[in-house]
C-alpha cells in the first residue's frame, strides 16, 4: 500500500528542514481530524430529524482538510477529502438522511486514507519521534 | 506626517524636502510585502517559509477581518487571500479591499481548492487579480506573485510620475513657490475653508523693491538670485504646514496665512521683510542690498455675516503694497477688515495704517 507520509515525497530545493518539521506537524495533527471525522461519522448516524447541520460541519472539516492537504501536495487525502466535503454538500441540499450512502463511503474513504498516514513508512517513523 | 500634494485643504509648501515621491525614488527597490490571509496555522507556516525564501517580506492574517485591520498599520502591495474562512472570508476581503480608499493598490491572489470555472469567475468579479488553485506548484504561486510584484511596481511608479507632474505644474520652477495657477485655484479654497470654519484668513502681497535695477545692474541671473532667497527667507518665517507662498508675477508673491488675524499677518509680515532686508544677498554678480514692500489684507470670518470675496481680499493687499510703495518702500502697510472696501482703484482707504 502506497504510503501519504509527506516526509516521504521527494524533497524540492526549496524544502528544507523547517517544510519537513511542518509536514510532521500536519501529519499529526491528521490524527485529530480522523478521531473528529469518527465522532462526526458516528453522530449523524443517530439523527432523527434533518441532519443539514451536521452535513455542514462534515462539509467544512473535509474542505479545511482537503484545503490543507492541498498545500501540503498529499493528492490522495485532497481527493478524499474533496469527495466527502461534495457528498456532503449535496446531502444538506437534499435534505438526506443520516445514513447516506454517498456520505457514508466518502467518510469511510477518507477515514482509510487517515488510517493509512498513522502507519509508519518503512525505515521512518514521523509519528513515533516528532521533531 | 507624509505631506499629500493632492490634499487641497492643506496645502504644502512645494520645497518640502519630505515630500513622498523624493524620499521614494531614493529607494530603487524596497521590499515587496505581502499579507498571508488563511486561517489554518500550518498553512500559514508553510507558506510563509515558502515566500521568505523567495524574497518576499510576509505579514500574517487569519481571516478578512484581521487582513483589513493588519493593513491599517503595515501596507502590503500584495494580499495572498483563502477563500473560506471565519469572520470574513476572502471574497469579502476582495470587495471590502475594492472599497477602501487607500493610497497604493493592492493586488489581490486568491488561493483556494475551490476549483471550479464558477468559483474562478466569482472570485475575480469580487475584486482578487487573480486566482490560484491549492496544490498548485510551489513555482506557478511565486511567479503569480512575481506578477503582482511587477503590477504594483508599474503603479508605484505612475503614481510617483503624477505625483511629480502635478508638482511641477504648481510650483514656479525658479524659487520653488506655489506658482500663480496654483494661487487662483487653491485661495478660493482656502478662503471657503476660513467661511465655513469661522476662521481668518491673511494675505501678504509681497514686492521686491527696485527689482528693475537690480536686473539692470547686477544683470538678470543675480535678479534670479534674489528672488530665491526671497522665497528661502520668507518660508523660514512660516509655518511649514499651513502657510504658502506663490509666485505671482515677475518680483511680486502672495503669502497666504490661514487662521491668521490681522495682529499675526501684521507680525508674520514685519519678520519677513526684516528676515529679507536683514542681511546682503550673496549672488553671482557679488553683494546685493534688497528689501521688500508688503501689504497685508484680513478677511475676519464671523458667523452669519457676509465675507470678502477673494478678489476683494486680493485687491486690498494689492492697494496696500501700492501704499508701502509710495510711503517710501521696505515698509508694511495693513487694511483693517472694516475698510477693505471694493472701490480699490484710488489711495489706500482711511484706516489703512503703516505697521512697521
Amino acid at each position: 500500500m502506497k504510503s501519504i507520509d509527506p516526509s516521504q515525497k521527494p524533497v524540492p530545493s526549496w524544502m528544507d528542514g523547517r517544510m519537513q518539521d511542518l509536514c510532521r506537524t500536519f501529519h499529526i495533527r491528521l490524527r485529530g481530524d480522523r478521531s473528529c471525522l469518527v465522532a462526526l461519522g458516528e453522530a449523524l448516524a443517530c439523527i432523527e430529524g434533518d441532519p443539514a447541520s451536521a452535513f455542514e460541519e462534515l462539509r467544512l472539516r473535509a474542505h479545511k482538510l482537503r484545503g490543507t492537504a492541498a498545500i501540503f501536495e498529499i493528492a490522495e487525502l485532497r481527493d478524499a477529502a474533496r469527495a466527502l466535503e461534495m457528498a456532503a454538500a449535496t446531502a444538506a441540499m437534499a435534505h438526506a438522511r443520516g445514513t447516506d450512502v454517498q456520505v457514508r463511503a466518502s467518510l469511510e474513504a477518507l477515514l482509510c486514507v487517515l488510517a493509512r498516514a498513522d502507519e509508519p513508512a518503512p525505515g521512518i517513523s514521523p509519528l513515533a519521534s516528532p521533531t | 506626517m507624509t505631506p499629500d500634494l493632492t490634499d487641497v485643504s492643506s496645502p504644502q509648501p512645494p520645497y518640502d524636502l519630505n515630500d513622498t515621491s523624493i524620499r521614494l525614488r531614493l529607494d530603487p527597490a524596497p521590499d515587496c510585502h505581502v499579507l498571508l490571509v488563511d486561517d489554518d496555522v500550518l498553512v500559514r507556516a508553510k507558506l510563509t517559509a515558502l515566500l521568505t525564501r523567495a524574497g518576499y517580506t510576509v505579514h500574517l492574517a487569519g481571516s478578512g477581518r484581521e487582513a483589513l485591520q493588519a493593513l491599517t498599520t503595515s501596507p502590503c502591495q500584495i494580499v495572498l487571500t483563502d477563500w473560506q474562512m471565519p469572520d470574513m472570508d476572502g471574497l469579502s476581503l476582495c470587495r471590502a479591499l475594492r472599497q477602501r480608499d487607500s493610497e497604493g493598490y493592492v493586488y489581490v491572489l486568491l488561493l483556494t481548492v475551490r476549483d471550479s470555472s464558477e468559483d474562478i469567475v466569482r472570485g475575480l468579479a469580487a475584486g482578487a487579480d487573480d486566482y490560484i488553485v491549492k496544490g498548485a506548484r510551489a513555482e506557478e504561486l511565486i511567479a503569480r506573485l512575481e506578477v503582482g510584484k511587477r503590477i504594483t511596481r508599474l503603479e508605484q511608479s505612475l503614481r510617483m510620475s503624477n505625483r511629480e507632474n502635478h508638482r511641477l505644474s504648481v510650483t514656479d520652477p525658479l524659487t520653488g513657490a506655489r506658482n500663480r495657477r496654483f494661487l487662483m485655484k487653491h485661495l478660493p479654497r482656502e478662503h471657503e475653508i476660513a467661511r465655513r470654519r469661522g476662521q481668518s484668513l491673511a494675505i501678504l502681497g509681497c514686492d521686491i523693491d527696485g527689482f528693475k535695477l537690480i536686473n539692470d545692474t547686477f544683470g538678470h541671473e543675480a535678479g534670479d538670485d534674489v528672488l530665491r532667497i526671497f522665497v528661502q527667507r520668507a518660508s523660514s518665517c512660516l509655518r511649514l504646514s499651513r502657510d504658502w507662498i506663490a509666485r505671482s508675477g515677475g518680483e511680486e508673491f502672495v503669502v497666504v496665512l490661514p487662521d491668521t488675524g490681522l495682529p499675526g499677518a501684521s507680525t508674520v509680515a514685519n519678520k519677513l521683510r526684516t528676515s529679507f532686508s536683514g542681511s546682503h544677498i550673496v549672488t553671482g554678480a557679488g553683494l546685493v542690498k534688497a528689501t521688500i514692500s508688503i501689504g497685508v489684507a484680513v478677511v475676519e470670518n464671523v458667523h452669519g455675516r457676509e465675507t470678502l470675496s477673494v478678489g476683494d481680499l486680493l485687491r486690498a493687499a494689492d492697494r496696500c503694497l501700492y501704499a508701502s510703495k509710495t510711503l517710501g518702500r521696505d515698509r508694511v502697510t495693513a487694511a483693517p477688515t472694516g475698510c477693505v472696501d471694493a472701490d480699490m482703484s484710488g489711495p489706500p482707504a482711511r484706516g489703512s495704517h503703516e505697521i512697521n
